[in-house]
């Protein structure tokens, strides 16, 4: 009888430390859970904004977010400009900051050197396209005009940041379709040739870094289709792995294609990575797939854009994609990601042709959960 | 002693009923709030070494955390308290408004008749 009460009480303990949550959980692998209801972004709906992250780490991972610039749906552009910060488990908090100092624009690209975020390109209201760059001081709360971008005015390339030099490259000028990539210094305030891009010459690309490394992938090409071709740039040697040849400094290495293109088994599931104006987030350590040899690694998550809602996972370290839950929001388009405090954030772009506000933020260790 | 035992757990057994009924109505609120399109908004004055701001609430979570006058070059708050509250109102009466975007422009500073200086709006060349 005892043992009876006992049994009553552990099952009643259990049943209430799950419904206590408040977040009712369905069964499922662990896939990620997509948690829907973060502070929405503060400014009117949008897309086409820019974003960079401020005091990142050599992994692209910073404190604080900005995303501004932009256009709305009434095809009005944008030049304000908000900071996020991540509070509590599960939400951000936006502050209005200074407006861009440039012209309002839309397809601008973002990164940030040594506390400082730069801003640049992109497509004005009189759809002229744009070389001017900003530097924004988050100290000062001020955008100074820097030196312009010396190649072809251009929208929609990629940034990433390296050993604190800014590298610039890919876009689309309403004509061509760009590979050349251009590093600039702040120290000299000035813009220098970088390696041009190894893969296709492509537009709406996205970009992010690992271990002072620029990966640049997906995007639309000059045959006006998605790309398939994946690559990494590197400043310094980088000596051979179990997954990679080695690279020398200065070089983009090709890496697996994100297609089912080889003869082997691990990209036959690649059906949907392909896309453009998707958005991109990287996180550290994360522990899913524990008892996996990849458990713990670092990951890029790959979602929205043109294929979709689909998100995938992509194992930095052995160079291999795999699937998670689909983004739960509306699938936008020129939308936004980025990482602050080791947390990945989607916010802002394109879905049904009208700009949006929500933001989500990606839990990769936690099981789906479709009511949050 | 089985008596008492019996006792406690059906006392156990009552109160997590309860927990559970409330947390359920407590998110069939939440959810019937949502679908209505009702939502709690709260803002509040706040000071801070940059002078005063404001803060914003939704649904009781952290919306805007606003320590400087928005969407001007520098970090200055606001010179007193009444500022920070009628531009956190304005940005409030955005929101009720449907238009969605609490952003405050310069014409809405300038409209409050918060004070701004040259430098407000100044842009740099280096």
């Amino acid at each position: 009888m005892k043992r009876f009460h006992i049994l009553l009480l552990s099952v009643v303990s259990l049943s209430v430390i799950i419904s206590s949550c408040g977040k009712s959980t369905v069964p499922g692998t662990q896939d990620g859970n997509w948690y829907r209801f973060v502070a929405p972004f503060q400014g009117p709906a949008r897309s086409h904004a820019a974003s960079f992250v401020l005091n990142p780490d050599g992994n692209g991972n910073g404190t604080t977010a900005y995303v501004g610039t932009g256009f709305s749906n009434r095809n009005t552009k944008f030049n304000d400009f908000y900071q996020a910060i991540p509070i509590g488990d599960s939400s951000l908090t936006w502050a209005q900051v200074a407006s861009f100092g440039g012209s309002s624009r839309s397809d601008a690209v973002g990164f940030a050197v040594g506390g400082k975020g730069y801003v640049g390109l992109g497509i004005d209201t009189a759809d002229n396209y744009l070389s001017d760059f900003w530097q924004y001081d988050s100290t000062l709360n001020q955008w100074t005009s820097i030196a312009p971008y010396p190649g072809n005015a251009r929208a929609n390339a990629v940034a990433f940041t390296i050993n604190n030099i800014g590298y610039v490259g890919t876009g689309y000028d309403g004509y061509n379709y760009y590979g050349d990539f251009w590093k600039y210094d702040p120290s000299s305030n000035s813009w220098g040739q970088s390696i041009t891009f190894g893969g296709f010459k492509r537009s709406g690309a996205v970009a992010f870094v690992y271990n002072n490394m620029g990966f640049v992938v997906t995007g639309i090409g000059e045959s006006n289709g998605v790309v398939n071709d994946f690559y990494r740039f590197s400043t310094t040697a980088v000596p051979a792995d179990a997954y990679h040849q080695a690279q020398l400094p200065n070089s983009w290495l090709h890496l697996n294609a994100i297609t089912n293109t080889s003869t082997a088994t691990f990209d036959d599931g690649y059906t949907n990575i392909q896309r453009s104006n998707a958005v991109l987030f990287v996180m550290s350590g994360v522990t899913s797939g524990l008892g996996s040899p990849d458990a713990g690694r670092p990951k890029a998550f790959l979602t929205c854009g043109t294929a979709g809602s689909s998100t995938w996972e992509y194992d930095i370290i052995s160079d291999l994609w795999t699937t998670r839950t689909s983004y739960e929001s509306q699938s936008v388009s020129y939308g936004v990601g980025f990482t602050i405090n080791n947390r990945g954030f989607v916010t802002t772009g394109l879905s049904g042709g009208t700009g949006v506000s929500a933001t989500s933020e990606f839990f990769p260790d936690q099981v789906y959960n479709q009511q949050d | 002693m089985h008596r008492r035992f019996l006792f406690l757990s059906i006392g156990f057994v009552l109160i997590i009923f309860y927990a559970f009924y409330f947390n359920q109505l407590k998110r069939e609120f939440n959810l019937s709030q949502k679908q209505k399109g009702l939502i709690f908004i709260k803002v509040k004055p706040i000071q801070t070494n940059l002078g005063w701001g404001y803060e914003i609430e939704v649904d009781g979570k952290p919306f805007i955390h606003q320590e400087f006058i928005p969407s001007i070059f520098g970090r200055r708050g606001f010179a007193t308290k009444e500022d920070a509250e009628l531009v956190g109102n304005r940005a409030v009466a955005k929101i009720t408004d449907s238009q969605m975007s609490p952003a405050i422009s310069i014409k809405d500073l300038e409209e409050l008749g918060i004070q701004l200086k040259p430098s407000d709006t100044l842009q740099i060349k280096k």
